[in-house]
């Protein structure tokens, strides 16, 4: 126990990355975090799943594969998952990238197996995302919402429901109220 | 990171386990209890799964996929002196975070994430729990029940279920290629 | 219940606008007097004028408030929720306010359907080009309902939407509105009876299929558009001279029938009596082709034995009967994919002066807006913070004993304002909590330039909470300000919460009490105070006060005195119960 007061609950990046001691991230070569993101004790980000079907364009064979990519300013709570989606296309089954922007939050305890999360979209706590949703951006899901899968969430919605539905806009006043600035600079490395 | 912090806790004893040679199982599951554990040909285990036979055997069929953080076997000490064993047929897949306590669940049957299926609990074939759903301790589901919602049931007429065995079959090809096994771990 | 979050709501002031026209004569009192009046929160009324500050907007021409109720909303772009792509107005008008792509929502359960084909997908070299072969079907993730499950399959993985108006649940194939329409038509030259149309032929539809009957069974939507051609017929031959513009259509839509409608309850015009004299009689439908749907016994026997040997399951929930156009459908086997209704995008004016509040980009993938007033940019927002950090045991607010609140006032305008608070002494409603502003004026510096409040973070105000902290128990004294940064003040509310005690002595009883003396009500342990707003403070003229106008005057350095003045409630916390 003395160990972690020494060295502090974050491992802290270059890019301005904490990364709880204590998260577990599997396949970390194959996750980009594009810095300044939290990642919160007992978060599980499975990298390993990366794809296995051929892509089809030559040029993106270069470099290294990628199963997760997140941008800046993210915050993922203790015990939240990210699990790129798996599906059956062409008789192939592949898993493919889960892709989240920035400014995104998700709640302690979500399980998110989207394709893609777009910018300034908050999560609650103990969701489902399905897999192969799309959430664009500025989007609130409530607590305890199931999200399907395939489902679309345009712009400036609020989720909430099994199965999940739109019940509501973001009020344009809401908007400025949805930047993780403030909260990636209010963690202390306790 | 793990082994430091495995060594601060003393090792678990391993439970008696009977592993298929085609197995896959991450080094990360974690295999604990004194009761007998069976994993057939074909299946996946993902790290960070745990199945624990403390309080009675766990049978898993052949191509079976089971996800990170999900409970497999009796949680709790049984009220009664002897629990179900839990047996899962094949081709099911357990996604992530799902505590699965049943006596039997059927063939083909998904357990989707952070669902529960309590104790006794009897699924049929190709049944398929929603997200955060509950199967009640002792309940018997019929084959092909769909759970969704919020306590919703109905009956899948579509037929489907070769197609989606064949996907679980493709799936574990796949896990295949993903997951280091390291059976040796377990044995 | 068990954790709480204090609140803020802004009221509107477009609810109190129109008040004194509702008040009775008896209580006939001068506006200025408005002030008097303590602002209820728990009126019936207060739940439809209270906003969080971000849902409200700030009218620039009538330095207001503008709730969600006092906007209009117009329309900029309709779009798919679904597949995002936008959609025309002129299509909306046409097609109706639903994607006619490929969209479709599960009937059981509402999640989004995705087309999947039924055949096992190719295997072998290659079996990356192979192209995926039908029939296809319509699949929900969440529920795995099959659009196969009501026989629907089709022949190709998109445009859906047209395949699936083609057939019936089964696999029927359905008469399109035209192919009816076509059919009709022929039927009125041949002008045959009822009994000659049953014996005539439709040679040149491409679908091979017997004539119509009239009484076939009809789904909705062909009912629908037999019963409009019907009436349409009906009203067509009502007034055949057509002379004031009522063509084939329903006659609604020409400006004279529009002005004829306007008329009916300002007192009638002598244009009106004509049309009255005009009004022919009309018959009612007949049958099939003219959209009767008469109901027969062994219909609803059938339902009865379906009823009986497949029991309740087989039966569609209200729910999915309110989802699905038809609501006669009793069984789930007579539900269809629901096509996605449409979204759009809103822009926002000023009920009062038409002044645009809001307007986003017209694209549907954009997310940035042209204009934005909102309230959060002009008016101070306020936050609530308890003093004393509360023990964790419980968050409830003890009776009789008082708390001290912090709010902070922060000031998004670019120039100073002056803050003015009151307060009831007590909270309205059957528990009244005593309530003290220690501060209740004082003034909010500008919201300059961020660099600045960085630069002196970094000395002054850390010093002082340095000191604080040294100086342990920092005493709130009345008539000065707690804490105070660049554009933010804190000052310290009291809080004595009432008793949730019902039946006590006479004495102390308010008059409400004394009125109500029924057990507690949802939420009425709630403690909520009332504050009334004043901000004051100088702009420069003309248009752009806190430049986000922009730009605008230049030459005028006149500076302008605005004062707006607003009640908030504030919902601190719950009382305990004793």
């Amino acid at each position: 126990m003395s160990k972690k007061s020494v060295k502090g609950e974050y491992i802290e990046t270059d890019t301005g990355n904490k990364v709880s001691r204590r998260s577990q991230i599997i396949g970390t070569t194959n996750i980009i975090l594009g810095g300044k993101t939290v990642i919160q004790a007992e978060v599980i980000i499975r990298g390993d799943l990366l794809r296995t079907y051929p892509t089809s364009t030559a040029g993106e064979k270069q470099g290294n594969p990628v199963a997760v990519a997140i941008g800046r300013y993210c915050f993922f709570s203790r015990g939240c998952e990210l699990r790129p989606p798996g599906k059956l296309y062409k008789g192939q089954f592949s898993h493919y990238p889960l892709k989240i922007t920035d400014h995104v939050f998700i709640g302690p305890g979500s399980i998110v197996e989207a394709a893609l999360i777009g910018s300034h979209v908050n999560i609650g706590a103990n969701c489902v995302v399905g897999k192969f949703a799309i959430i664009k951006d500025y989007v609130r899901i409530l607590d305890g919402t199931v999200v399907p899968p395939n489902m679309v969430i345009p712009s400036f919605s609020i989720v909430a429901g099994r199965p999940g539905r739109v019940v509501g806009e973001i009020a344009e006043g809401e908007v400025d109220g949805m930047d993780l600035r403030e909260v990636y600079r209010a963690v202390g490395n306790h | 990171m793990s082994s430091k912090r495995a060594s601060m806790m003393p090792p678990a004893p391993k439970p008696p386990t009977s592993l298929s040679s085609s197995l896959v199982i991450a080094e990360h599951a974690s295999l604990t209890g004194t009761k007998l554990i069976t994993l057939g040909s074909n299946t996946v285990i993902h790290p960070r799964s745990k199945l624990s036979s403390a309080y009675a055997p766990i049978t898993i069929g052949n191509s079976c996929i089971i996800s990170e953080r999900s409970q497999i076997g009796i949680q709790n000490e049984p009220d009664e002196e002897e629990a179900d064993p839990v047996v899962i047929e094949d081709g099911v897949i357990i996604e992530v975070g799902a505590v699965v306590e049943g006596k039997r669940i059927g063939e083909g049957s998904v357990i989707e994430v952070n669902a529960k299926v309590g104790r006794g609990a009897v699924l049929g074939k190709h049944c398929k729990i929603g997200p955060l759903c509950e199967v009640a301790e002792g309940e018997v589901l019929p084959d092909y029940t769909v759970l969704f919602g919020n306590g919703m049931r109905r009956i899948d007429n579509s037929g489907v279920e070769d197609l989606k065995m064949k996907m679980v079959a493709r799936q574990v090809e796949v896990l295949r290629k993903l997951i280091p096994s390291k059976i040796a771990k377990f044995q | 219940m068990s954790s709480f979050t204090p609140y803020t709501y802004f009221q509107c002031p477009c609810t109190e606008a129109s008040l004194p026209n509702h008040r009775n004569p008896s209580q006939e009192e001068p506006s200025s007097s408005d002030d008097d009046r303590t602002f209820d929160p728990r009126a019936p009324r207060a739940n439809y004028s209270l906003y969080p500050l971000e849902h409200l907007f700030y009218c620039e021409d009538c330095h207001q408030i503008r709730c969600p109720r006092c906007v209009l909303d117009e329309i900029v772009t309709w779009y798919c929720p679904n597949c995002l792509f936008e959609v025309p107005s002129s299509s909306v008008k046409a097609e109706g306010n639903r994607c006619t792509r490929s969209c479709f929502q599960c009937p059981v359960c509402i999640a989004p359907l995705s087309v999947s084909s039924l055949e096992a997908p190719p295997t072998g070299l290659g079996y990356e080009y192979a192209p995926q072969n039908g029939p296809f079907v319509l699949n929900c993730g969440y529920c795995s309902w099959s659009s196969k499950e009501t026989g629907i399959e089709f022949e190709k993985p998109n445009g859906i939407f047209a395949q699936l108006a083609r057939v019936k649940n089964g696999g029927e194939p359905i008469l399109t509105a035209k192919e009816r329409k076509k059919d009709r038509e022929r039927k009125r030259d041949f002008s045959g009876t009822s009994a000659e149309k049953e014996r005539e032929e439709t040679p040149e539809v491409e679908i091979p299929r017997e004539p119509l009957d009239p009484n076939e069974k009809l789904d909705p939507e062909s009912q629908f558009s037999n019963l409009k051609a019907f009436y349409q017929g009906q009203l067509a031959e009502a007034s055949p001279a057509s002379a004031l513009g009522f063509t084939g259509d329903y006659g609604y839509g020409s400006p004279g029938a529009l002005s004829r409608i306007m008329g009916l309850y300002t007192g009638s015009t002598a244009f009106d009596k004509k049309v009255k004299a005009k009004a022919g009689t009309m018959r009612e439908a007949q049958d099939a082709l003219e959209g009767l749907q008469l109901t027969t016994i062994s219909e609803e026997e059938e339902a009865l034995t379906k009823l009986r040997t497949e029991g309740w399951h087989c039966t569609s929930s209200a729910s999915q009967r309110a989802e699905f156009l038809n609501t006669n459908a009793q069984f789930i086997t007579e539900l269809r994919p629901v096509a996605y209704l449409l979204r759009t995008k809103r822009s926002k004016r000023c009920r009062t002066c038409r002044h645009i509040l809001s307007k986003p980009e017209s694209k549907v993938s954009t997310i940035r807006f042209r204009i934005r007033l909102v309230a959060l940019n002009y008016i101070p927002s306020i936050s609530i913070k308890p003093l004393q950090p509360t023990s964790s045991a419980s968050s409830l607010l003890q009776p009789m004993r008082p708390v001290q609140f912090l709010l902070t006032f922060k000031n998004p305008l670019f120039d100073s304002v002056k803050v003015t608070l009151a307060t009831p002494t007590k909270t309205p409603g059957r528990f009244a909590s005593k309530v003290t502003v220690l501060c209740p004026q004082f003034e909010v510096g500008a919201n300059t330039d961020a660099w600045d409040e960085a630069l002196r973070e970094g000395t002054g105000e850390k010093r002082r909470t340095k000191a604080e902290a040294s100086e342990g128990q920092h005493q709130a004294e009345a008539g000065k300000v707690w804490e105070r940064g660049r554009n933010w003040v804190s000052v310290v509310v009291e809080v004595v919460p009432a008793s949730l005690h019902i039946g006590g002595p006479e004495f102390l009883k308010n008059e409400e009490m004394k009125d109500d003396e029924g057990p507690l009500k949802e939420d009425e342990d709630v403690c909520e105070i009332p504050v009334f707003v004043r901000v004051e403070w100088e702009a420069d003229a003309a248009h752009d006060e806190s430049g986000l106008g922009g730009g605008g005057s230049k030459e005028k350095d006149v500076r302008e005195k605005r004062e707006l003045a607003y009640w908030c409630v504030l919902g601190v916390g719950r009382i305990a119960k004793v």
